[in-house]
């Protein structure tokens, strides 16, 4: 934009001409910004604004025609800001900064805040250097603050999760630890389980941290298992909707029985055999989810000397985290498993998120019985 | 104090309240409850005995630990260590009374927990409850 405050014989600010005018209603107009022009000493007849009202909401008798905009707005600026506000802008006034840049809160009309940046600019100076003509924008900048507290907010959200899952691997390192694991199987171990916890993850991005498919889940479980042993695997029960909390303590308990039916249950022997089923059971005020996970023809299951990782997350992490009851038994010809959890805890309502095409229910893999 | 502290872990993740037992029992102090539940901690220790509670900052049961934390500490007296992956200052802006609490960042090394303990419960005691 040109300026066109010229000054008169005396170095003072002539009116903002009408193409002024023209342009700062323009500007307005296309930024949707408030914008003015004023001489300095003020001179009623020297003030122009445009866009303010449209801003602040206010009617056209109370714009500032007879004053400096910016007093006008700090007349009806937030207390906490104001101040630094004035001082900036005064410094600029007495030739300081060649430009003024300040944000304030001011009170809308309806009585809301609306943060506003105002940019001014001198448009002609005295001899000592300080404006005499004035050339300003007046922004609103409450969706920018917004946003940007809101980006704010998010980064330490993301750098909490990140913190709080680095707690989590930690201490499932720690927990991982006995006396009778060799480095190298505690190595397989942790990583294992590791990747147990990303393809929850997984899961939940997949479902947009709403909830997950417990087939999804149980899919992915099973993936590690060689198609001959996936044979032998028999998964009944309807698909039910995973809550966010369910999924990533679920992914765990069913990568422990995986594994350990690979390594000591009926996985481990050629004829055995797994069924996992569930169903939902108990009064309608209070339902209850019973999931099972039984090994047949498999061989006998010693009460183990050591309760590890695995025992742990089966019967007390689902107790802390679910508020459920799991329940482990190591009969003759294989382990049962069942998990009792109130449903509300559960299972989340709506329609089970897909991956892509995949469906749990309609695989071969899991599906296929003995 | 003269006796073996008593410590309560008030935590969501199963794994990290597990593994702070473990380090705190084997190193001599008595865990006498983990939960992740607000009612349950405050009936623990209204029961009394409780030297000190190891508080998660965010619990999604149902509230979040900084409340819970602050309303144990003002309610028992109770000595409080926020445990959390927030930034100290971002801890420091959501406490109403800062002094209340010591804060443990995530994640934390066996020896950070046992160190941030040991500095909790040589403080002296929390003045009497307010109720």
């Amino acid at each position: 934009m040109t300026t066109e405050i010229s000054q008169d014989q005396n170095g003072e600010a002539e009116n903002p001409t009408d193409a002024l005018r023209l342009q700062l209603a323009l500007l307005a107009e296309a930024t949707g910004a408030a914008s003015y022009a004023h001489s300095i000493p003020l001179n009623s007849k020297r003030c122009y604004c445009v866009g303010l009202d449209a801003l602040i909401g206010c009617s056209n008798e109370e714009l500032p025609l007879r004053e400096d905009v910016v007093s006008w707005l700090c007349a009806r600026a937030h207390r906490e800001d104001v101040d630094s506000f004035v001082d900036g802008y005064r410094a600029f006034l007495d030739g300081g900064p060649s430009q003024f840049v300040g944000e304030v809160r001011v009170r809308h009309h309806l009585g809301r805040w609306l943060w506003v940046r105002v940019h001014a600019t001198a448009a002609a100076r005295d001899a000592q250097g300080r404006p005499t003509g004035v050339l300003g924008t007046i922004i609103d900048q409450t969706e920018i603050r917004a946003l940007r507290e809101r980006e704010a907010l998010f980064r330490v959200e993301i750098d909490h999760r990140a913190k709080n899952l680095l707690a989590a691997v930690q201490s499932m390192a720690s927990l991982t630890v006995s006396v009778d694991t060799t480095p190298a199987r505690f190595v397989v171990k942790l990583v294992d389980r590791i990747q147990a916890l990303s393809r929850a993850h997984e899961h939940l991005a997949d479902g947009r941290w709403l909830g997950a498919s417990l087939r999804d889940l149980l899919h992915g479980e099973l993936a590690i298992l060689k198609p001959m042993l996936a044979a032998r695997v028999l998964v009944e029960g309807e698909d039910v909707v995973l809550k966010p909390r369910a999924v990533q303590t679920l992914a765990l308990i069913l990568h422990e029985l995986v594994v350990n039916s690979i390594q000591f249950g009926a996985l481990s022997v050629p004829e055995g055999q797994v069924c996992i089923s569930w169903s939902v059971a108990g009064p309608a005020e209070n339902p209850r989810f019973c999931l099972s996970w039984t090994e047949a023809n498999g061989p006998d299951m010693r009460l183990p000397t050591h309760r590890g990782f695995g025992t742990l997350m089966l019967e007390r992490a689902v107790e802390h985290e679910l508020g459920a009851v799991g329940h482990l038994q190591f009969a003759s010809r294989g382990l049962h498993y069942s998990l009792t959890v109130p449903l509300t805890e559960f299972a989340a309502q709506g329609q089970p998120p897909r991956v892509g095409e995949r469906d749990g229910a309609s695989s071969p893999d899991l599906d296929s019985g003995g | 104090m003269g006796r073996q502290a008593q410590i309560l872990i008030v935590e969501d993740d199963f794994l990290v309240a597990e593994r702070m037992r473990q380090v705190l029992n084997e190193a001599g102090y008595a865990v006498t409850g983990v939960t992740r539940r607000t009612a349950t901690a405050r009936d623990i220790v209204e029961r009394g005995n409780i030297d000190l509670v190891i508080v998660g900052m965010m619990l999604e049961v149902d509230v979040d630990g900084v409340r819970t934390a602050t309303a144990l500490h003002s309610l028992y007296g109770v000595r409080i260590l926020i445990t959390t992956g927030f930034p100290d200052h971002f801890v420091r802006q959501q406490m109403q009374d800062t002094a209340a609490c010591d804060i443990l960042r995530k994640p934390f090394s066996d020896r950070e927990l046992l160190t941030a303990v040991e500095a909790c419960c040589a403080k002296p005691a929390a003045p009497p409850p307010r109720h």
